[in-house]
């Protein structure tokens, strides 16, 4: 099982320098706001995954005043660290036990993460880019193949509708439609697989926490095959500008208790179903990656009532190592099942034997 | 400001160094110091060839290559075939591929690729220079040996698109191409395997 023992951070965010021993279980970082309890979170996730939850470009995540922030850690036995410098030529350094790594490949294999947010409800009634992303951060830790195509598919779609934007010739437009057709086929194909894994694990989260009925429907942003689709539409797409058919319009549909929840659900119903689908992520994670994920809680607990908080720690994959935030564990009841460490926050940080 | 710096005449090379490409402050400080103090540095064989080569190389008209004519010695050779024409990003293509000894045909740089992000549309690329090409020169196979990232593919499909109407072969280096990587990147033999085991592309 995969153990995040060591954390360190160097001019990331707020921190100048700072290193973090953690446990198995539970580790509870609580401290009042603005301290940089989302930046270890953070640190920890751009460490194992080179992305952050917050922001599309790392760039922001460097200290104040300086050019490069470094993140290491030890996971799973293995010494992961990254230099992140994009004034310089390497624009991102990658080591694995000292060795640098030419290929990203390799070091994404090393751990899979979740990310609990406090906006997590956002994925139920947000904009739909909000649940591709759900559905690329599941996606995107399971296969290479899923990494490969949305890469190719997300660069060639931005290129092409920059051509049809600004009114270019047709075989301009046209020189993308292979890219897209052969991405795009393969990405709406991983995704219904990935849909159909996921279906079933969130439904069992949510039955845990509030015996409720959740179904997950994956609706393809083409009804055809992408080549069909792109022939029909390109009249359409030269007209508006912009592509329309393809993966960047899927869709995740969820329904609790046979309702569309984006509508008609309540602000509970939403938080519920949130929180289902992240645990069912962890779950399949666990599942295929037979080590659970790295689970990174960030303030979730404040947004939910008593139950869904012993709903949620209850519902987490029994092995798997968290970290959580929180400005105090008032109302947050502890499993018995877990074993539970505390840091507290506060211009240090400083691990807390007795609480 | 510190009481004691190198003359201005020194000062003044070592900011003409720091302007080439991955030479940096110390980088240039060593050069300079090279220059005026080693037996082997002549540095007015140095300028002369800086200059020499500045204002004699230009760009062949044809393939794109650097020659000091208008026309390179490779397109000049009337020995080589011109019924293969090889299409390759940049001019520094050129060479690898010529190393394998696997292509006796002709080359035609398009000077980069098609990038709209990056405002790199067909105007910016010798296209018409091509057409132009095969209008005179009339080779029966086309070689596209671009790089196998957005911009390498969107290139070769929109090329394969124009050339579609003159019913020239087609043919395009994969194999051996790892995704995303270039022809420049590429050591000799994987550029041979790719040379001889190129894939029909035409439309
Ligand atoms: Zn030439």
């Amino acid at each position: 099982m995969n153990i995040l023992t060591r954390l360190t951070l160097q001019h990331f965010r707020s921190f100048s320098s700072k290193s973090l021993e953690l446990h198995p279980g539970l580790n509870f970082i609580i401290g009042p706001n603005a301290q940089g309890k989302t930046s270890l979170l953070e640190a920890a996730c751009v460490l194992l995954r080179l992305k952050s939850p917050l922001t599309h470009t790392l760039t922001e995540a460097i200290r104040f005043g300086e050019e490069a922030f470094f993140l290491a850690g030890s996971y799973g036995g293995k010494e992961l660290s990254m230099r992140f410098s994009p004034g310089e030529k390497v624009k991102r350094l990658l080591q694995i036990d000292d060795v640098t790594q030419q290929e990203t490949t390799d070091y994404l294999s090393t751990g899979c993460i979740v990310w609990f947010g406090s906006d997590d409800r956002e994925i139920i009634n947000g904009p739909g880019e909000r649940r591709r992303r759900f559905l690329d951060s599941a996606g995107l830790q399971l296969s290479n193949d899923y990494r490969k195509h949305l890469k190719f598919y997300e660069k060639a779609l931005r290129s092409r509708n920059l051509v049809l934007r600004k009114q270019r010739p047709r075989r301009e437009v046209e020189a993308y439609n292979s890219i897209l057709i052969e991405n795009g086929d393969a990405l709406m194909n991983l995704r219904a697989h990935l849909c159909k894994a996921l279906a079933p694990q969130a439904a069992q989260a949510c039955h845990s926490i509030s015996q409720e009925k959740l179904m997950l429907h994956y609706q393809p942003g083409a009804s055809m095959t992408m080549r069909e689709a792109l022939e029909n539409s390109l009249a359409k797409e030269i007209e508006l500008g912009m592509t329309l058919v393809g993966p960047h319009r899927d869709e995740l549909l969820i329904r609790l208790n046979d309702i569309p929840t984006a509508t008609f659900g309540s602000e509970g119903q939403r938080r519920t179903v949130a929180l289902s689908l992240k645990l069912g992520l962890a779950n399949l994670l666990h599942q295929e990656k037979l080590t659970p994920p790295l689970l990174l809680l960030d303030d979730v607990f404040g947004e939910l009532d008593p139950e869904r908080r012993s709903a949620l720690l209850a519902g987490l994959p029994l092995e798997a190592q968290a970290l959580l935030t929180t400005t105090d564990m008032e109302g947050i009841e502890l499993p018995q099942t877990t074993t539970t460490h505390f840091f507290a926050l506060k211009d240090e940080i400083s691990e807390l034997s007795l609480f | 400001m510190p009481l004691l710096d190198y003359p201005e005449s020194f000062c003044e090379l070592t900011r003409q160094l720091r302007r080439l490409p991955s030479i940096g402050p110390r980088g240039a400080e060593r050069i300079a110091l090279w220059m005026l103090r080693s037996p082997h540095a002549h540095p007015k064989a140095l300028a002369e060839a800086i200059h020499n080569a500045t204002q004699h190389c230009q760009s062949c008209e044809q393939c794109g290559f650097f020659s000091e004519q208008k026309i390179c010695s490779l397109c000049a050779d009337e020995t080589r075939s011109g019924k293969e024409f090889c299409i390759v990003e940049r001019v520094t293509d050129i060479l690898p591929l010529e190393r394998t000894g696997a292509f006796h045909g002709r080359y035609h740089a398009l000077g980069g690729k098609l990038s709209p992000l990056d405002g790199i549309g067909p105007e910016q690329l010798r296209i018409t220079e091509l057409m132009d090409r095969l209008h005179v020169e009339r080779p029966s196979e086309i070689i596209l040996a671009l790089s196998g990232d957005v911009e390498g593919e969107a290139t070769a499909h929109y090329l394969a698109e124009m050339i579609a109407p003159w019913s020239i072969k087609i043919t395009r280096l994969a194999q051996g191409l790892s995704a995303g990587s270039g022809v420049e990147q590429a050591d000799a033999v994987t550029l041979q395997r790719a040379l001889m085991n190129r894939g029909d592309y035409s439309l």
